[in-house]
Protein backbone atom coordinates (compact mmCIF):
# COMPACT_ATOMS: atom_id res chain seq x y z
CA UNK A 1 0.00 0.00 0.00
CA UNK A 2 2.82 2.36 0.96
CA UNK A 3 4.64 1.42 -2.26
CA UNK A 4 1.56 2.28 -4.32
CA UNK A 5 1.19 5.62 -2.63
CA UNK A 6 4.89 6.26 -3.23
CA UNK A 7 4.51 5.56 -6.98
CA UNK A 8 1.43 7.73 -7.14
CA UNK A 9 3.33 10.64 -5.62
CA UNK A 10 6.15 10.14 -8.13
CA UNK A 11 3.69 10.17 -11.00
CA UNK A 12 2.21 13.40 -9.70
CA UNK A 13 5.70 14.86 -9.54
CA UNK A 14 6.40 13.94 -13.18
CA UNK A 15 3.07 15.32 -14.34
CA UNK A 16 3.58 18.55 -12.44
CA UNK A 17 7.08 18.93 -13.91
CA UNK A 18 5.71 18.31 -17.40
CA UNK A 19 2.91 20.79 -16.83
CA UNK A 20 5.32 23.46 -15.60
CA UNK A 21 7.57 22.82 -18.61
CA UNK A 22 4.69 23.32 -21.03
CA UNK A 23 3.51 26.47 -19.24
CA UNK A 24 7.01 27.99 -19.28
CA UNK A 25 7.46 27.19 -22.99
CA UNK A 26 4.10 28.57 -24.05
CA UNK A 27 4.49 31.60 -21.79
CA UNK A 28 8.00 32.21 -23.05
CA UNK A 29 6.90 32.12 -26.68
CA UNK A 30 4.04 34.48 -25.84
CA UNK A 31 5.98 37.03 -23.80
CA UNK A 32 9.28 36.80 -25.70
CA UNK A 33 8.33 36.38 -29.36
CA UNK A 34 11.18 36.37 -31.93
CA UNK A 35 11.87 39.73 -33.50
CA UNK A 36 10.61 39.99 -37.09
CA UNK A 37 13.36 39.90 -39.72
CA UNK A 38 14.36 43.38 -40.80
CA UNK A 39 16.58 44.81 -43.48
CA UNK A 40 16.28 48.27 -41.95
CA UNK A 41 16.18 47.78 -38.21
CA UNK A 42 14.62 51.17 -37.42
CA UNK A 43 12.14 51.88 -40.19
CA UNK A 44 10.93 48.32 -40.59
CA UNK A 45 9.52 48.47 -37.07
CA UNK A 46 8.02 51.91 -37.42
CA UNK A 47 7.03 52.94 -40.91
CA UNK A 48 6.91 51.33 -44.34
CA UNK A 49 4.80 54.04 -45.90
CA UNK A 50 5.46 56.26 -48.89
CA UNK A 51 7.50 59.34 -48.03
CA UNK A 52 8.96 62.08 -50.17
CA UNK A 53 11.32 64.36 -48.27
CA UNK A 54 12.93 66.65 -50.82
CA UNK A 55 15.86 68.59 -49.40
CA UNK A 56 16.46 66.11 -46.57
CA UNK A 57 20.04 65.04 -45.90
CA UNK A 58 20.83 61.35 -45.53
CA UNK A 59 23.67 59.52 -43.86
CA UNK A 60 25.53 56.39 -44.96
CA UNK A 61 28.78 54.97 -43.58
CA UNK A 62 29.42 58.14 -41.59
CA UNK A 63 29.05 60.41 -44.62
CA UNK A 64 26.29 62.87 -45.39
CA UNK A 65 24.39 62.25 -48.61
CA UNK A 66 22.11 64.60 -50.45
CA UNK A 67 18.94 62.78 -51.38
CA UNK A 68 17.78 63.31 -54.95
CA UNK A 69 14.73 65.50 -55.43
CA UNK A 70 11.64 63.56 -56.42
CA UNK A 71 8.99 65.18 -58.56
CA UNK A 72 6.05 62.85 -59.06
CA UNK A 73 4.59 65.05 -61.80
CA UNK A 74 7.74 64.49 -63.85
CA UNK A 75 7.41 60.68 -63.55
CA UNK A 76 4.52 60.42 -65.99
CA UNK A 77 6.51 62.09 -68.76
CA UNK A 78 9.28 59.49 -68.70
CA UNK A 79 10.14 56.68 -71.07
CA UNK A 80 8.18 53.61 -72.10
CA UNK A 81 7.66 50.67 -69.79
CA UNK A 82 9.96 47.65 -70.07
CA UNK A 83 8.57 44.70 -71.96
CA UNK A 84 5.92 46.75 -73.73
CA UNK A 85 6.76 45.02 -77.01
CA UNK A 86 6.82 41.54 -75.49
CA UNK A 87 3.67 39.38 -75.39
CA UNK A 88 1.87 39.61 -72.09
CA UNK A 89 2.98 36.77 -69.85
CA UNK A 90 3.81 35.98 -66.27
CA UNK A 91 6.44 38.28 -64.81
CA UNK A 92 9.27 36.93 -62.70
CA UNK A 93 12.32 38.63 -61.17
CA UNK A 94 15.37 36.52 -60.30
CA UNK A 95 18.19 37.79 -58.11
CA UNK A 96 21.44 35.84 -58.44
CA UNK A 97 23.46 36.45 -55.27
CA UNK A 98 26.55 34.69 -56.64
CA UNK A 99 26.97 37.03 -59.60
CA UNK A 100 25.12 39.97 -58.00
CA UNK A 101 22.87 40.15 -61.02
CA UNK A 102 19.15 40.71 -61.42
CA UNK A 103 17.15 39.21 -64.29
CA UNK A 104 13.58 40.15 -65.18
CA UNK A 105 11.53 37.77 -67.32
CA UNK A 106 8.21 38.19 -69.01
CA UNK A 107 7.27 34.63 -69.82
CA UNK A 108 10.38 33.15 -71.43
CA UNK A 109 11.67 36.51 -72.60
CA UNK A 110 14.43 38.16 -70.63
CA UNK A 111 13.67 41.85 -70.64
CA UNK A 112 16.27 43.08 -68.18
CA UNK A 113 19.65 42.08 -66.79
CA UNK A 114 21.69 44.32 -64.57
CA UNK A 115 24.13 44.33 -61.66
CA UNK A 116 22.77 44.78 -58.16
CA UNK A 117 24.19 45.07 -54.64
CA UNK A 118 22.71 42.67 -52.09
CA UNK A 119 23.27 42.17 -48.38
CA UNK A 120 26.70 42.82 -46.93
CA UNK A 121 25.81 43.89 -43.37
CA UNK A 122 22.69 41.68 -43.27
CA UNK A 123 21.76 38.69 -45.36
CA UNK A 124 19.37 38.98 -48.28
CA UNK A 125 16.72 36.29 -47.70
CA UNK A 126 16.89 33.42 -50.18
CA UNK A 127 13.47 32.17 -51.24
CA UNK A 128 10.47 32.70 -53.46
CA UNK A 129 8.34 35.73 -52.82
CA UNK A 130 5.96 38.19 -54.43
CA UNK A 131 6.11 41.96 -54.39
CA UNK A 132 3.69 42.90 -51.63
CA UNK A 133 4.09 46.68 -51.76
CA UNK A 134 5.38 49.24 -54.21
CA UNK A 135 6.43 52.68 -53.00
CA UNK A 136 7.71 55.48 -55.20
CA UNK A 137 9.87 56.62 -52.30
CA UNK A 138 10.40 56.01 -48.60
CA UNK A 139 12.91 56.49 -45.81
CA UNK A 140 15.15 53.61 -44.73
CA UNK A 141 17.11 53.67 -41.50
CA UNK A 142 18.96 51.20 -39.33
CA UNK A 143 22.37 49.89 -38.35
CA UNK A 144 24.40 50.89 -35.34
CA UNK A 145 27.54 52.91 -34.66
CA UNK A 146 29.72 53.42 -37.72
CA UNK A 147 27.29 51.25 -39.67
CA UNK A 148 24.26 53.47 -38.89
CA UNK A 149 22.42 54.87 -41.88
CA UNK A 150 19.37 57.02 -42.42
CA UNK A 151 18.34 57.59 -46.00
CA UNK A 152 15.37 59.68 -47.13
CA UNK A 153 13.86 59.48 -50.63
CA UNK A 154 14.94 55.89 -51.32
CA UNK A 155 13.41 55.56 -54.77
CA UNK A 156 11.37 52.84 -56.49
CA UNK A 157 10.90 50.47 -53.57
CA UNK A 158 9.39 47.03 -54.22
CA UNK A 159 9.07 45.12 -50.93
CA UNK A 160 9.03 41.37 -51.43
CA UNK A 161 9.54 39.99 -47.89
CA UNK A 162 8.87 42.04 -44.76
CA UNK A 163 10.94 45.18 -45.40
CA UNK A 164 13.39 43.44 -47.73
CA UNK A 165 12.94 45.09 -51.09
CA UNK A 166 14.30 45.87 -54.50
CA UNK A 167 15.02 49.59 -54.72
CA UNK A 168 17.16 52.30 -56.22
CA UNK A 169 20.29 53.39 -54.34
CA UNK A 170 21.64 56.94 -54.81
CA UNK A 171 24.27 56.83 -52.05
CA UNK A 172 26.76 54.46 -53.65
CA UNK A 173 27.76 53.18 -57.07
CA UNK A 174 29.29 49.81 -56.32
CA UNK A 175 26.91 47.43 -58.01
CA UNK A 176 28.13 43.91 -58.63
CA UNK A 177 29.34 43.78 -55.01
CA UNK A 178 27.49 43.28 -51.73
CA UNK A 179 26.71 46.69 -50.30
CA UNK A 180 23.34 46.62 -48.52
CA UNK A 181 21.79 45.64 -45.20
CA UNK A 182 19.69 42.94 -46.86
CA UNK A 183 17.76 44.75 -49.57
CA UNK A 184 18.58 44.47 -53.24
CA UNK A 185 20.11 47.80 -54.32
CA UNK A 186 19.89 48.81 -57.95
CA UNK A 187 20.98 51.82 -59.97
CA UNK A 188 18.18 54.36 -60.00
CA UNK A 189 17.74 54.03 -63.77
CA UNK A 190 17.35 50.26 -63.47
CA UNK A 191 15.09 50.45 -60.41
CA UNK A 192 12.85 52.90 -62.23
CA UNK A 193 12.51 50.61 -65.25
CA UNK A 194 11.79 47.60 -63.06
CA UNK A 195 9.35 49.54 -60.87
CA UNK A 196 7.33 50.68 -63.87
CA UNK A 197 7.19 47.12 -65.20
CA UNK A 198 6.64 45.08 -62.04
CA UNK A 199 3.21 44.70 -60.44
CA UNK A 200 2.17 45.03 -56.85
CA UNK A 201 -0.75 43.00 -55.52
CA UNK A 202 -4.00 44.01 -57.20
CA UNK A 203 -7.60 42.77 -57.11
CA UNK A 204 -6.72 39.75 -55.04
CA UNK A 205 -3.84 38.66 -57.26
CA UNK A 206 -0.27 38.51 -56.01
CA UNK A 207 2.41 40.94 -57.12
CA UNK A 208 5.25 40.04 -59.48
CA UNK A 209 7.17 36.95 -58.36
CA UNK A 210 10.66 37.51 -56.94
CA UNK A 211 13.06 34.59 -56.49
CA UNK A 212 16.30 35.18 -54.65
CA UNK A 213 18.77 32.47 -55.66
CA UNK A 214 22.18 31.51 -54.35
CA UNK A 215 22.89 30.82 -57.99
CA UNK A 216 20.68 31.41 -61.01
CA UNK A 217 21.15 29.66 -64.35
CA UNK A 218 17.86 30.00 -66.19
CA UNK A 219 14.19 30.56 -65.34
CA UNK A 220 13.16 27.86 -62.87
CA UNK A 221 16.81 26.82 -62.41
CA UNK A 222 17.40 28.77 -59.25
CA UNK A 223 19.66 27.13 -56.68
CA UNK A 224 18.46 27.95 -53.17
CA UNK A 225 20.13 26.67 -50.02
CA UNK A 226 17.76 26.76 -47.04
CA UNK A 227 15.18 28.98 -48.71
CA UNK A 228 12.62 30.67 -46.51
CA UNK A 229 9.65 29.43 -48.51
CA UNK A 230 10.69 26.90 -51.14
CA UNK A 231 8.52 26.17 -54.16
CA UNK A 232 6.59 22.99 -53.43
CA UNK B 1 14.41 12.40 6.09
CA UNK B 2 10.90 11.04 5.61
CA UNK B 3 9.57 9.75 2.32
CA UNK B 4 7.30 12.76 2.16
CA UNK B 5 10.26 15.13 2.46
CA UNK B 6 12.13 13.18 -0.17
CA UNK B 7 9.23 13.40 -2.62
CA UNK B 8 8.80 17.12 -1.94
CA UNK B 9 12.46 17.63 -2.72
CA UNK B 10 12.18 15.57 -5.91
CA UNK B 11 9.08 17.51 -6.97
CA UNK B 12 10.80 20.87 -6.54
CA UNK B 13 13.87 19.62 -8.42
CA UNK B 14 11.81 18.30 -11.33
CA UNK B 15 9.78 21.49 -11.59
CA UNK B 16 12.91 23.66 -11.64
CA UNK B 17 14.54 21.36 -14.20
CA UNK B 18 11.44 21.43 -16.40
CA UNK B 19 11.32 25.23 -16.23
CA UNK B 20 14.99 25.46 -17.27
CA UNK B 21 14.59 23.02 -20.14
CA UNK B 22 11.52 24.84 -21.45
CA UNK B 23 13.27 28.22 -21.24
CA UNK B 24 16.17 26.76 -23.16
CA UNK B 25 13.83 25.61 -25.93
CA UNK B 26 12.18 29.05 -26.09
CA UNK B 27 15.61 30.69 -26.39
CA UNK B 28 16.81 28.15 -28.91
CA UNK B 29 13.76 28.38 -31.14
CA UNK B 30 13.98 32.19 -31.16
CA UNK B 31 17.69 32.03 -32.01
CA UNK B 32 17.05 29.65 -34.88
CA UNK B 33 14.51 32.08 -36.24
CA UNK B 34 16.90 35.01 -36.02
CA UNK B 35 19.79 33.13 -37.58
CA UNK B 36 17.91 32.95 -40.84
CA UNK B 37 18.34 36.66 -41.32
CA UNK B 38 21.46 38.01 -39.68
CA UNK B 39 25.08 37.41 -40.47
CA UNK B 40 28.19 39.36 -39.64
CA UNK B 41 30.09 38.66 -42.79
CA UNK B 42 29.45 39.39 -46.44
CA UNK B 43 27.90 36.73 -48.63
CA UNK B 44 30.73 37.04 -51.08
CA UNK B 45 33.99 37.55 -49.26
CA UNK B 46 36.80 39.12 -51.20
CA UNK B 47 35.79 38.07 -54.68
CA UNK B 48 38.35 39.97 -56.69
CA UNK B 49 37.81 38.13 -59.94
CA UNK B 50 34.10 38.67 -60.26
CA UNK B 51 33.03 39.31 -63.82
CA UNK B 52 31.14 42.49 -64.55
CA UNK B 53 27.98 41.56 -66.39
CA UNK B 54 26.73 44.10 -68.83
CA UNK B 55 23.14 45.27 -68.54
CA UNK B 56 21.00 44.93 -71.60
CA UNK B 57 19.87 48.52 -71.55
CA UNK B 58 23.40 50.00 -71.45
CA UNK B 59 25.79 47.65 -73.15
CA UNK B 60 29.51 48.10 -72.56
CA UNK B 61 31.64 46.10 -74.90
CA UNK B 62 35.02 46.31 -76.60
CA UNK B 63 33.92 48.18 -79.62
CA UNK B 64 35.02 51.52 -81.04
CA UNK B 65 32.55 53.36 -78.87
CA UNK B 66 31.79 52.29 -75.32
CA UNK B 67 29.51 54.15 -72.97
CA UNK B 68 28.14 54.00 -69.46
CA UNK B 69 25.17 55.87 -68.13
CA UNK B 70 25.30 57.37 -64.64
CA UNK B 71 23.23 55.62 -61.94
CA UNK B 72 20.58 58.34 -62.06
CA UNK B 73 20.47 58.33 -65.85
CA UNK B 74 21.34 62.01 -66.29
CA UNK B 75 24.93 61.65 -67.54
CA UNK B 76 26.81 59.42 -69.92
CA UNK B 77 30.48 58.55 -70.14
CA UNK B 78 31.61 57.90 -73.70
CA UNK B 79 34.92 56.37 -74.72
CA UNK B 80 35.85 56.36 -78.40
CA UNK B 81 38.73 54.16 -79.52
CA UNK B 82 40.45 54.78 -82.81
CA UNK B 83 42.64 52.00 -84.21
CA UNK B 84 45.42 53.89 -85.98
CA UNK B 85 47.26 52.56 -89.03
CA UNK B 86 50.55 52.48 -87.10
CA UNK B 87 49.06 50.04 -84.60
CA UNK B 88 48.55 52.58 -81.87
CA UNK B 89 45.24 53.39 -80.24
CA UNK B 90 43.74 56.79 -79.61
CA UNK B 91 41.27 57.03 -76.76
CA UNK B 92 38.91 59.96 -76.40
CA UNK B 93 36.95 60.17 -73.16
CA UNK B 94 33.92 62.43 -73.00
CA UNK B 95 30.98 63.17 -70.72
CA UNK B 96 27.56 63.90 -72.12
CA UNK B 97 24.03 64.18 -70.84
CA UNK B 98 21.92 61.08 -70.36
CA UNK B 99 20.80 60.93 -73.97
CA UNK B 100 24.39 61.18 -75.25
CA UNK B 101 24.05 64.79 -76.39
CA UNK B 102 26.13 67.81 -75.37
CA UNK B 103 29.33 65.81 -75.35
CA UNK B 104 32.27 67.42 -73.57
CA UNK B 105 35.73 66.00 -74.10
CA UNK B 106 37.62 65.20 -70.90
CA UNK B 107 40.78 63.50 -72.06
CA UNK B 108 42.59 62.22 -75.14
CA UNK B 109 45.56 59.90 -75.23
CA UNK B 110 47.45 57.85 -77.79
CA UNK B 111 48.86 54.58 -76.53
CA UNK B 112 50.61 51.46 -77.83
CA UNK B 113 48.36 48.75 -79.25
CA UNK B 114 49.21 46.56 -76.28
CA UNK B 115 47.70 49.04 -73.86
CA UNK B 116 43.99 49.32 -73.24
CA UNK B 117 41.36 51.40 -71.52
CA UNK B 118 37.81 50.43 -70.65
CA UNK B 119 34.67 51.85 -69.11
CA UNK B 120 33.52 50.15 -65.88
CA UNK B 121 29.89 49.61 -64.89
CA UNK B 122 30.33 51.74 -61.75
CA UNK B 123 32.23 54.55 -63.49
CA UNK B 124 30.23 57.46 -62.09
CA UNK B 125 30.37 58.77 -58.55
CA UNK B 126 26.86 58.82 -57.03
CA UNK B 127 26.61 62.62 -57.43
CA UNK B 128 28.02 62.53 -60.99
CA UNK B 129 30.92 64.82 -60.07
CA UNK B 130 33.67 62.27 -60.72
CA UNK B 131 34.17 59.29 -62.95
CA UNK B 132 36.86 56.71 -63.45
CA UNK B 133 38.04 54.44 -66.25
CA UNK B 134 40.13 51.28 -66.16
CA UNK B 135 43.59 51.29 -67.71
CA UNK B 136 45.43 48.11 -68.68
CA UNK B 137 43.31 46.11 -66.26
CA UNK B 138 45.48 47.18 -63.31
CA UNK B 139 45.02 50.91 -63.02
CA UNK B 140 42.24 53.44 -62.68
CA UNK B 141 42.17 57.06 -63.79
CA UNK B 142 39.81 59.40 -61.97
CA UNK B 143 38.49 62.52 -63.70
CA UNK B 144 36.26 65.42 -62.84
CA UNK B 145 33.10 65.08 -64.93
CA UNK B 146 33.14 68.78 -65.81
CA UNK B 147 36.46 68.45 -67.64
CA UNK B 148 38.22 70.75 -65.16
CA UNK B 149 41.58 69.62 -63.75
CA UNK B 150 41.13 67.32 -60.77
CA UNK B 151 44.00 69.01 -59.00
CA UNK B 152 46.40 71.79 -59.80
CA UNK B 153 48.13 70.84 -63.03
CA UNK B 154 46.53 67.38 -63.14
CA UNK B 155 43.84 66.25 -65.53
CA UNK B 156 43.28 63.03 -63.61
CA UNK B 157 44.43 60.98 -60.65
CA UNK B 158 46.33 57.82 -61.51
CA UNK B 159 45.20 55.66 -58.59
CA UNK B 160 47.85 52.94 -59.04
CA UNK B 161 50.59 55.58 -59.02
CA UNK B 162 49.19 57.15 -55.86
CA UNK B 163 49.12 53.74 -54.20
CA UNK B 164 52.74 53.19 -55.12
CA UNK B 165 53.62 56.59 -53.65
CA UNK B 166 51.59 56.30 -50.44
CA UNK B 167 51.15 52.63 -49.66
CA UNK B 168 54.20 50.42 -49.62
CA UNK B 169 52.41 47.32 -48.36
CA UNK B 170 49.73 46.61 -50.98
CA UNK B 171 49.61 47.29 -54.71
CA UNK B 172 46.58 48.53 -56.62
CA UNK B 173 44.60 45.72 -58.20
CA UNK B 174 41.21 47.11 -59.20
CA UNK B 175 38.69 49.81 -58.42
CA UNK B 176 35.24 48.27 -57.93
CA UNK B 177 33.10 51.40 -57.64
CA UNK B 178 32.10 54.24 -55.34
CA UNK B 179 31.23 53.79 -51.67
CA UNK B 180 30.04 57.38 -51.52
CA UNK B 181 30.27 60.61 -53.48
CA UNK B 182 34.05 60.85 -53.02
CA UNK B 183 35.22 57.39 -51.93
CA UNK B 184 36.46 54.99 -54.56
CA UNK B 185 36.67 51.35 -53.40
CA UNK B 186 40.02 49.82 -54.29
CA UNK B 187 41.18 46.21 -54.05
CA UNK B 188 44.86 45.40 -53.80
CA UNK B 189 47.34 42.56 -54.08
CA UNK B 190 50.29 41.86 -51.82
CA UNK B 191 53.86 41.48 -53.00
CA UNK B 192 53.42 37.69 -53.10
CA UNK B 193 50.45 38.17 -55.43
CA UNK B 194 47.86 37.12 -52.84
CA UNK B 195 44.84 39.28 -52.19
CA UNK B 196 45.54 42.37 -50.12
CA UNK B 197 43.22 44.61 -48.14
CA UNK B 198 40.49 46.79 -49.60
CA UNK B 199 40.79 50.55 -49.34
CA UNK B 200 38.90 53.76 -49.84
CA UNK B 201 40.59 56.25 -52.10
CA UNK B 202 39.30 59.69 -51.12
CA UNK B 203 39.25 61.74 -54.29
CA UNK B 204 39.71 65.38 -53.36
CA UNK B 205 42.34 64.72 -50.69
CA UNK B 206 43.98 61.64 -52.30
CA UNK B 207 43.82 59.94 -48.88
CA UNK B 208 44.05 56.15 -48.80
CA UNK B 209 42.04 54.54 -46.02
CA UNK B 210 42.33 50.81 -45.25
CA UNK B 211 39.05 48.95 -44.70
CA UNK B 212 38.36 46.19 -42.22
CA UNK B 213 36.33 44.17 -44.72
CA UNK B 214 37.18 43.10 -48.24
CA UNK B 215 35.29 43.83 -51.44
Amino acid sequence: MAKRSYLKLHLKTYLLAFFVGVVVFVGGKYFFPPKPPCANSLTCQSDLSEKIENGAIGMFQGHQVTAPKIDIAFDSTKHAVLGANVPSAQKHVYVDLASQTLYAYQGDTKIMQTLIASGRWGKTPVGNFHIWQKLRSTRMAGGEGADAYNLPNVPYVMYFYHDFGLHGAYWHDNFGHTMSHGCVNMRQVDAESLFNWADGPKDGSLGTAVSVCDKFTAPNICVQNNPINPIN
Amino acid sequence: MTIRHQIELETISFVILAAFISSFFVLRSNQNFQQQFHINFPIIAGNSTQNVITPISNPVSKVDTASQISPDGTKMLIMKTTHNIDGTLTYVISAADGSGLNEKQLYTTKVKGSESMSVPFNAWSPDNKYLFVHKNGNDALVFRATGEPIASGQTYFDVADLFREQNKKDMFSEATGWASETLLIVNTVKADNTKGSSYWFEVPSKAIIQLSSEF
